[in-house]
């Protein structure tokens, strides 16, 4: 218990970062920390404000009982997805393995705290979605002290199951990549299924759901329609509670799920106490071989058989970007991270074959507006390539080994480009491959076509060089695992921000007038080639040269 | 060779750095430099390499000033960390060969030259390993080959014998002499007395940032026994 508690303090120090603000003394580094910070509140307040109005819209469709099941079955949802793909390495850690391993700890203890850090970030994951539900319900519905209870144990044990389902994962992931010659592409593959599952499963299921037909429902609360009145508020309702009725008939689990948070408190409770029991088998079970697994996980095969042959020279560039490869395809997060968009904007090329877009984007993105989408194509191919660029983490992932750009003779500049280039050849490929994609999937006239293939291609370079210009400013090379440079730093949230921002001529362009097309289309090229110059010519190296 | 002139370089938000540090290393000479933990060894050696920026004074490299030339300077000299943090995911061999690119060492010389070092570290064997799985000492072989194999003019070093085996160490010595027998110089930090004194022509002791003593071996130890006596009555004379 001793152990326990003193690792949890541990734990908690580095999620927090408790002593880096308590102690930190480098101006730049709390820049940079505040800026994470700022993003971290402003991701939190717009996840907030999202999850403040869907409650709002149960209210309005006279569902507010329904409020806790649906946002608990999001946070769920929610604390999975984001707990699946980072259980391996925040349960098998390599940095302090050694360290732990040298000293007279049990692994259970480790194991323990660890799991608990993973049930914290869903709790805030399952705070955010649930907070706002809950301030709704008690302004519009009123304050009820079951509903209080319920909520709060509902905020406490929601995250407990998807934290253990999390670790099952995580150990399966580790014990299939620690048994496997070519580790880091075996974790690419077992992430992208994950990913694959993650945003297949709402496809089928609310696929088959659209009997209930989306589109319809919300062509009515469409703005150009105006006839957002009693009546039609009345018939969504209807349409609700019959979506709630039939799923419930159809799924025992759904039914099972409602029933939870319906009944009485003691069957919340027993929720817990189960998940709890499941929690502390799965660290019983992740305990009993954790050293030997995590030890398997950084074993690196040496054959000690190397004889030198001839060797060739290569230019400054082409040595750069070979580095830059190396270390890109050394990190199964990091390569996850960032092929997903353009596996996507592939995939989306392709989708388009076998369904209109209207289809694809009202059942993915539940659009609640008309809009010009045959217009909004090559914005929409673009937003694929600016999910995550690789160059946002590119300069923080030369971590301790900063110093060896920095005493080599290589100018920060050609620094940049490689890095730049490294980003756009990878890129490259999936963007090409959609484009011909798109040739056989998507009628367009010769200037639809155009802009089919300049645009996307401009985001792309923007994307790139935006990534590079903010990993610049806000580099982060202390870390003791990618996750931290690749999901959690200040560079990666705010490029994401950014990137938001960047992606609103989507909507002026859905909005605006079909003749007015290639005219807005003219302005952004020529805004988004500006702004890429700007970038790319005035770069900050300061965190590359001092 | 290495002109160093009232060089001050400190840490935001702390005292530590160093301060009014003046030295000159010659054609020839191996130089150690010698200090407590935390003395500002490191914070020099990083500053005279352009890993670190300073706020003033100057850092001349075979005439050339560093902050106004800083690529000139860095095609001269080498520089060996405390810790050698390489890019682990690389194997041996792209790694030499990656600094080989960058200092365009052509395909026959680099061949040759890591053909002589790696062999003479018996790490040949090992090239085609990725250095994420290289030991402490194996690690630190690599980036001796990978600072010797472009002939470097000044050879800088941060406590290069540390997680060296016996044989790894004796064969350094050897090829600090070659380098200076070449016509260049070596400034290397060290916690090692006795091969300072041994292996060095001058020395330099540095406290809080600041530099105590400088120059000859032979006249710095006038009077004493060792450098290890020299150093310990230093830093105990400043104390009180």
């Amino acid at each position: 218990m001793k152990h326990f508690l003193t690792l949890t303090k541990l734990e908690l120090v580095n999620l927090f970062g408790i002593n880096l603000w308590r102690y930190g003394k480098d101006p730049a580094d709390k820049k940079r920390r505040a800026t994470l910070l700022a993003v971290i509140v402003v991701l939190i307040a717009i996840g907030m404000f999202y999850f403040g109005a869907t409650a709002y819209a149960y209210v309005l469709l006279n569902a507010s009982d329904r409020i806790l099941m649906s946002l608990g079955l999001i946070a769920v949802a929610f604390t999975l997805f984001f707990n699946a793909f980072r259980a391996k390495s925040s349960l098998y850690r390599e940095k302090d393995r050694e360290l732990l391993a040298s000293l007279p700890l049990r692994s259970l203890p480790i194991v323990l705290a660890r799991l608990l850090r993973v049930y914290l970030e869903g709790l805030l994951v399952t705070l955010v979605i649930l907070l706002p539900g809950i301030v709704v319900y008690f302004i519009y519905v009123g304050f009820s002290l079951s509903f209080c209870l319920t909520a709060l144990l509902a905020i406490l044990f929601l995250p407990v199951l998807p934290t253990s389902l999390a670790a099952w994962i995580g150990i399966l992931f580790a014990a299939i990549i620690a048994r496997n010659r070519h580790k880091v592409l075996t974790e690419v593959l077992l992430m992208l299924i994950i990913l694959v599952v993650t945003f297949a499963l709402p496809l089928i299921i609310t696929g088959s759901a659209s009997s209930s037909e989306p589109t319809e429902y919300f062509s009515q609360i469409s703005p150009s329609g105006s006839n957002y009145s009693g009546e039609v508020t009345a018939q969504l309702s209807a349409q609700v509670a019959s979506a709630f009725e039939s799923a419930e008939k159809s799924s025992p689990l759904f039914k099972a799920w409602d029933g939870l948070f319906r009944g009485n408190l003691s069957d919340l409770l027993l929720y817990g106490l189960a998940s709890l029991l499941i929690l502390l088998l799965t660290a019983l079970v992740i305990g009993k071989n954790f050293f030997t697994i995590s030890g398997k996980l950084i074993q690196g095969a040496s054959h000690h058989d190397y004889q030198l042959a001839s060797l060739r020279n290569a230019s400054l560039m082409n040595a750069l970007v070979r580095k830059e490869a190396g270390r890109y395809f050394s990190s199964g997060i990091y390569v996850t991270n960032t092929i997903v968009g353009p596996i996507f904007a592939v995939a989306f090329a392709i989708a388009l074959g076998f369904f209109s877009m209207e289809e694809i984007l009202q059942t993915t993105l539940q659009l609640p507006i008309h809009l010009n989408l045959q217009a909004a194509l090559p914005y929409i191919l673009g937003m694929f390539f600016c999910i995550m660029s690789i160059s946002t983490s590119s300069v923080s992932m030369e971590g301790n080994t900063l110093w060896q750009v920095k005493c080599l003779p290589i100018s920060p500049r050609d620094l940049c480009n490689a890095k730049l280039l490294f980003s756009l050849l990878v890129m490259g490929p999936f963007y090409v491959l959609s484009e011909v994609i798109l040739l056989f999937t998507v009628r367009a006239t010769l200037m639809e076509r155009l802009w089919l293939i300049i645009i996307p291609a401009l985001y792309l370079v923007f994307s790139a060089t935006f990534g590079l210009f903010i990993n610049l400013k806000l580099p982060k090379f202390q870390w003791n695992s990618h996750a931290e440079v690749v999901k959690q730093s200040a560079a990666c949230g705010l490029s994401m921000l950014a990137m938001f921002t960047a992606l609103l001529p989507i909507f002026l362009i859905c909005l605006a007038p079909a003749e007015m097309t290639n005219l807005a289309n003219l302005l952004v090229m020529l805004l988004l080639g500006l702004a890429t110059f700007l970038l790319y010519s005035k770069p900050d190296l300061r965190a590359i040269t001092k | 060779m290495l002109v160093i002139r009232d060089l001050q370089k400190h840490y935001k938000g702390t005292e530590k750095g160093i301060s009014g540090v003046t030295l000159h290393v010659e054609v020839g000479d191996i130089y150690a430099f010698i200090g407590h933990n935390g003395a500002g060894k490191t914070t020099l050696l990083k500053a005279i390499t352009g890993i670190h920026d300073f706020e003033k004074g100057e850092v001349l490299i075979d005439g050339i000033d560093l902050k106004k030339n800083p690529l000139e300077v860095k095609k001269r000299i080498a520089y060996i960390p405390d810790n050698p943090d390489v890019y682990e995911f690389m194997t041996g061999i792209q790694y030499l060969n990656f600094i080989a690119d960058v200092f365009e060492v052509s395909a026959k010389d680099r061949e040759e030259r890591i053909r002589k070092y790696a062999d003479g570290f018996e790490l040949t064997d090992s090239l085609g390993d990725l250095i994420s799985a290289y030991s402490h000492g194996m690690k630190q072989k690599l980036v001796l080959i990978s600072a010797l194999i472009h002939e470097p003019k000044l050879l800088i070093m941060d406590e290069p014998f540390v997680g060296l085996d016996p044989k790894a160490a004796f064969l350094l010595k050897g090829y600090m002499a070659e380098v200076t027998a070449r016509g260049g110089a070596i400034f290397f930090s060290t916690h090692v007395l006795d091969v300072a004194e041994k292996l060095c022509n001058k020395v330099a002791i540095v406290r809080e940032g600041r530099l105590i003593t400088s120059g000859t071996m032979e006249e710095t130890l006038r009077g004493k026994t060792s450098l290890e006596e020299l150093f310990l009555e230093t830093v105990e004379t400043k104390e009180s």
